[in-house]
C-alpha cells in the first residue's frame, strides 16, 4: 500500500518514524505560477511529519510518500494542490492524505476533476474539514473525497459518522502530543489531526479488506462507525442552515433537479384560462414555442381587459365563455390556470371557480400560477377521486436542500444572458423566448431559468416566480445561494452552449421617492443569485435616456455586467381615469415613424441597437449581436 | 509507588513548575490548574517532558489528552500505567 501525505514533508529521522518506507518530492510554483517537482522533502514546519507519524501507528507496512507543497509556512496554493493530487494519481498511491483544504464558497473545476478521478480510479482522498464547522472547506466538501472533521474520541481507533452533514467522518483532533521536527514533540489539536488518523483507519481498514473500491470503502466505514462519536461545533452556529453536500442518493437528486426539459411529459394539451391576463400573453402570441400543443382559450365571460386588444389578439382562437357547456372542457388535457380568484368581478371568480371544479371532475391537470390555491385543489382531490395531477410551479424547501446539496460544483463557466427591463408589461418574457429560439435555431444548446411561472411551458429548465403571489418559499437572503447552486448544476450536469434567464418587473425604484418600491429588490436579488455576463434590456418609448442608463449602472455595478442590445415594445403606456373613477393604464401602439424616431433616439445616446423583437428580420442581427459577445 | 503517592509527586512537580501560582493540591483547583497548563501549548508540552523525566517513562501520545490536561488521578493513573509496563518489561528481561 503506498500513502501520500501531501503537506510540508516527513522528517524521517524522527523516532516516532523509526523504520518507516518513504520517499517523497517537493512542488514548488515560482513567480511566474510554474510548478517544479525536487526531491527534498524535509519538513521544516512539522505539520506533515505528524500526520506521518499518525498514519504510521495504523500501519507500518506502508509505503509513505511525502508530497511537500508547504515550505516555509502553512499557506500553498489550489494550483500547487491539484498537481500534487494529480501526482499521487499518476504514481499510483492508494490513500492520499490532506490534512489541509481551501475555504470558498467557489471551488474551481479543475480541483473537483481531480478528486473525482482519484475516486474513480479507487484512490481514497482524505481531506480535513475546517475548525470552524460551518465553514466551507475544499476538498473536504466533495462527494467523492473522505472529509473529516474532529471529535473527543476516546479511542483513537475509533470514528464517527454524521449522516447528512458536508463532512461525514469524525476521528480524534482533540488536544494531544504529536512529532515535530528535530526529533521533538509539541501539543496540537484540530481537524489535521482527526485526518491524519481516519486516514491510518482507513489504511488499516484496507489492509484488513483489499478487495475494496472507494465506494464499497466509504459504505464499510459509515456501517462500522461509532454513532456516539459527536463532532465538536466551533464557531458561530451556521448562518444558513445549508443541507448537506453528501447524500447517498446524489446521482437520484441530480436526475431529478437538473432536468433537460425534453424528459418532461406530464402534460398533452393545454387550454388557457384566463387568456386575457399578461401572463398568459405568450400562449397566444407566441403558441408554437409552447413544450406542448395549446388547444383551448378560454376568458372570463365579464371583459376586464382595459387595454385595446392586440392585433394577435384579434386572430386568436378565444373562446367567447361566458357559461359552461359540454364543449367548454374539450380538446385539452391540462388546464392552464392564471390568478382567476383575484378578478374584481365575482361573475368572473364564480366562472373560474366553476371551470376549475368542472376539470378536477374530469381528472385533468392543472397547472396553476397562483401558489395560493395550491391547498385548495389538493383538498379538492382528497375528497374526490381525481387522477389527474396539479402541478403549482415554484421553488419549495424541499428543493432548495436538493439544490444545495451541489454547491460543491464549481463556478459557471459557461456564458449566462439575462433579459432585464425599466419596467413591467414590455414583454421580458417574450424576449427571451424570441432569444432562445433564434438561439436553438442556429444549433445553439440553451438551458433557461425562467422567472415567470408559466416558463415551464415554454421549455424553461426550472421557474423561479418570484413575482406577483410569488412561489418562491425560501428566505430572500438565501435566494443568490440556491440560484448560483442551480446554475453551476445546469452548466456541470446539463452542458448548454449558454444559460438563458431574465427578471421580473422594474429593476431600479422610478419617480417620487416617497413611492413604496415595487419588486425591485426582489429582482436585485435574483440578479445577484442568477450574475449575468451581458444582458439584455427591454426598454419603454417613454424612458428617459438617465434612467435607463442608471438601470444600466445597477447591473454592472452589481453583476459586472453591460448591454448587449436593447428591445423596444412599440407601446406607450398611458394612464387613464375611467368613468368609474379608477386610473388605468392603457397602452397606446406608436406607428411606425413614432418607432422608428424612438429606435434612432434611442440608439444614438446608448450606442447600443435598439431591436423591435417580435420583427423575424431581426433574427441575424440579434444573433450575431449575442455570438459576438461571447465568442 | 501506589497510585497517590504519583499523585503526590504530580502536585508537587506542578506546583515547582508553575512556580506557585496556584494552589495546586486542591481538589476544586485541579481542572483550573491543569486548563491552565494546556492554555499554553509549549508550556504544555514541557510539563509532559518534565514527567516523563521524572518518572522515567514514555507516555503515548493520544492519552496526552483533555483529560489529561484536567485532572490529576487521570495523569497518575497513565503514569503508574508506564511504571508497571516498564517494570514488566524489566522483569521479563525486555
Amino acid at each position: 500500500m503506498r500513502i501520500a501525505v501531501v503537506d510540508s514533508g516527513i522528517d524521517m529521522d524522527h523516532p516516532r518514524l523509526k523504520h518507516i518506507q518513504c520517499f517523497g518530492v517537493s512542488l514548488i510554483q515560482d513567480e511566474q505560477k510554474r510548478i517544479t517537482v525536487c526531491e527534498d522533502y524535509q519538513d521544516r514546519l512539522g505539520h506533515g511529519t505528524a500526520s506521518a507519524a499518525i498514519i504510521y501507528k495504523f500501519c507500518h507496512e506502508a509505503e509513505y510518500v511525502a508530497v511537500k507543497i508547504f515550505q516555509n509556512e502553512l499557506i500553498t496554493s489550489e494550483s500547487l494542490l491539484c498537481r500534487a493530487i494529480s501526482w499521487c494519481i499518476e504514481n499510483s498511491v492508494d490513500i492520499v492524505n490532506l490534512s489541509l483544504g481551501i475555504l470558498t464558497n467557489s471551488p474551481s473545476a479543475e480541483l473537483l476533476r481531480l478528486c473525482n478521478e482519484a475516486y474513480d480510479r479507487n484512490i481514497v482522498v482524505v481531506a480535513a474539514a475546517h475548525h470552524i464547522s460551518n465553514s466551507e472547506c475544499y476538498p473536504a466538501y466533495y462527494p467523492s473525497t473522505f472529509g473529516v472533521t474532529w471529535g473527543n474520541v476516546p479511542d483513537f481507533r475509533r470514528y464517527g459518522y454524521i449522516p447528512d452533514s458536508p463532512v461525514e467522518f469524525v476521528a480524534k483532533g482533540t488536544i494531544q502530543r504529536v512529532p515535530t521536527i528535530n526529533g521533538g514533540y509539541r501539543i496540537q489539536s484540530g481537524t489535521s489531526l482527526a485526518c491524519a488518523y481516519f486516514a491510518g483507519i482507513i489504511a488499516a481498514t484496507l489492509e484488513s479488506h483489499n478487495k475494496m473500491n472507494a465506494a464499497s470503502l466509504k459504505k464499510h466505514l459509515v456501517n462500522n462507525a461509532d454513532r456516539n462519536i459527536k463532532p465538536i461545533q466551533f464557531g458561530r452556529p451556521p448562518k444558513n442552515d445549508f443541507p448537506s453536500v453528501r447524500s447517498s442518493d446524489l446521482d437520484t437528486v441530480r436526475k431529478r433537479v437538473f432536468r433537460n426539459i425534453k424528459e418532461q411529459n406530464w402534460a398533452g394539451r393545454l387550454g388557457i384560462f384566463p387568456a386575457s391576463e399578461k401572463e398568459m400573453r405568450a400562449f397566444v402570441e407566441l403558441p408554437d414555442y409552447t413544450s406542448f400543443p395549446v388547444s383551448k382559450y378560454l376568458d372570463y365571460p365579464r371583459n376586464v381587459d382595459f387595454r385595446k386588444p392586440s392585433e394577435s389578439k384579434k386572430d386568436m382562437n378565444l373562446t367567447p365563455a361566458t357559461y359552461l357547456n359540454s364543449d367548454t372542457t374539450e380538446g385539452f388535457d391540462t388546464l392552464v390556470l392564471g390568478y382567476y380568484s383575484d378578478q374584481m368581478f365575482e361573475s368572473n371568480v364564480r366562472f373560474g371557480r366553476s371551470l376549475v371544479d368542472r376539470c378536477l371532475m374530469e381528472n385533468k391537470n392543472i397547472f396553476a400560477f397562483d401558489s395560493r390555491l395550491q391547498s385548495e385543489l389538493k383538498e379538492h382531490t382528497r375528497n374526490h377521486l381525481y387522477n389527474g395531477s396539479i402541478h403549482v410551479p415554484g421553488i419549495s424547501r424541499e428543493l432548495f436542500d436538493d439544490v444545495m446539496k451541489f454547491r460543491y460544483l464549481p463556478p459557471v463557466g459557461i456564458p449566462v444572458l439575462g433579459v432585464i427591463g425599466t419596467s413591467n408589461r414590455q414583454g421580458k418574457f417574450t424576449t427571451q423566448l424570441r432569444i432562445k429560439r433564434i438561439m436553438e435555431n442556429a444549433g445553439y444548446e440553451i438551458s433557461y431559468l425562467s422567472s415567470e411561472p408559466q416558463g415551464e411551458l415554454f421549455g424553461a429548465n426550472m421557474t423561479f416566480p418570484y413575482g406577483y403571489q410569488s412561489a418562491v418559499h425560501i428566505e430572500q437572503e438565501k435566494w443568490q445561494y440556491f440560484l448560483r447552486t442551480y446554475m453551476k448544476g445546469v452548466a456541470d450536469f446539463l452542458h448548454p452552449h449558454v444559460i438563458l434567464t431574465g427578471t421580473q418587473g422594474t429593476t431600479i425604484p422610478r419617480g417620487n421617492r416617497d413611492l413604496i418600491i415595487g419588486n425591485e429588490t426582489d429582482t436585485l436579488n435574483f440578479l445577484i443569485g442568477i450574475m449575468p455576463d451581458r444582458f439584455i434590456c427591454a426598454i419603454n418609448p417613454q424612458d428617459s435616456i438617465g434612467y435607463i442608463r442608471n438601470v444600466c449602472k445597477v447591473v454592472s455595478i452589481f453583476c459586472k455586467a453591460s448591454p448587449i442590445f436593447f428591445v423596444m415594445t412599440p407601446w406607450e403606456r398611458v394612464f387613464k381615469r375611467t368613468e368609474t373613477g379608477q386610473t388605468v393604464a392603457q397602452h397606446r401602439t406608436l406607428d411606425e415613424d413614432e418607432k422608428k424616431h424612438c429606435q434612432r433616439r434611442f440608439e444614438e445616446a446608448l450606442d447600443r441597437p435598439v431591436i423591435d423583437i417580435m420583427d423575424h428580420e431581426n433574427d441575424g442581427l440579434i444573433l450575431r449581436a449575442i455570438e459576438a459577445e461571447f465568442s | 509507588m501506589t497510585k497517590n503517592e504519583i499523585k503526590t509527586n504530580l502536585y508537587e512537580l506542578t506546583d515547582t513548575f508553575l512556580d506557585g501560582t496556584f494552589e495546586v493540591s486542591r481538589e476544586d483547583q485541579e481542572t483550573v490548574v491543569l486548563n491552565h497548563l494546556a492554555s499554553d501549548s509549549i508550556q504544555a508540552i514541557e510539563f509532559v517532558l518534565l514527567i516523563e523525566s521524572e518518572f522515567e517513562i514514555e507516555l503515548n501520545d493520544e492519552d496526552i489528552n483533555e483529560e489529561f490536561f484536567s485532572n490529576f488521578d487521570y495523569m497518575a493513573g497513565l503514569v503508574l500505567e508506564q511504571l508497571n509496563s516498564r517494570n514488566q518489561r524489566g522483569s521479563d528481561g525486555t
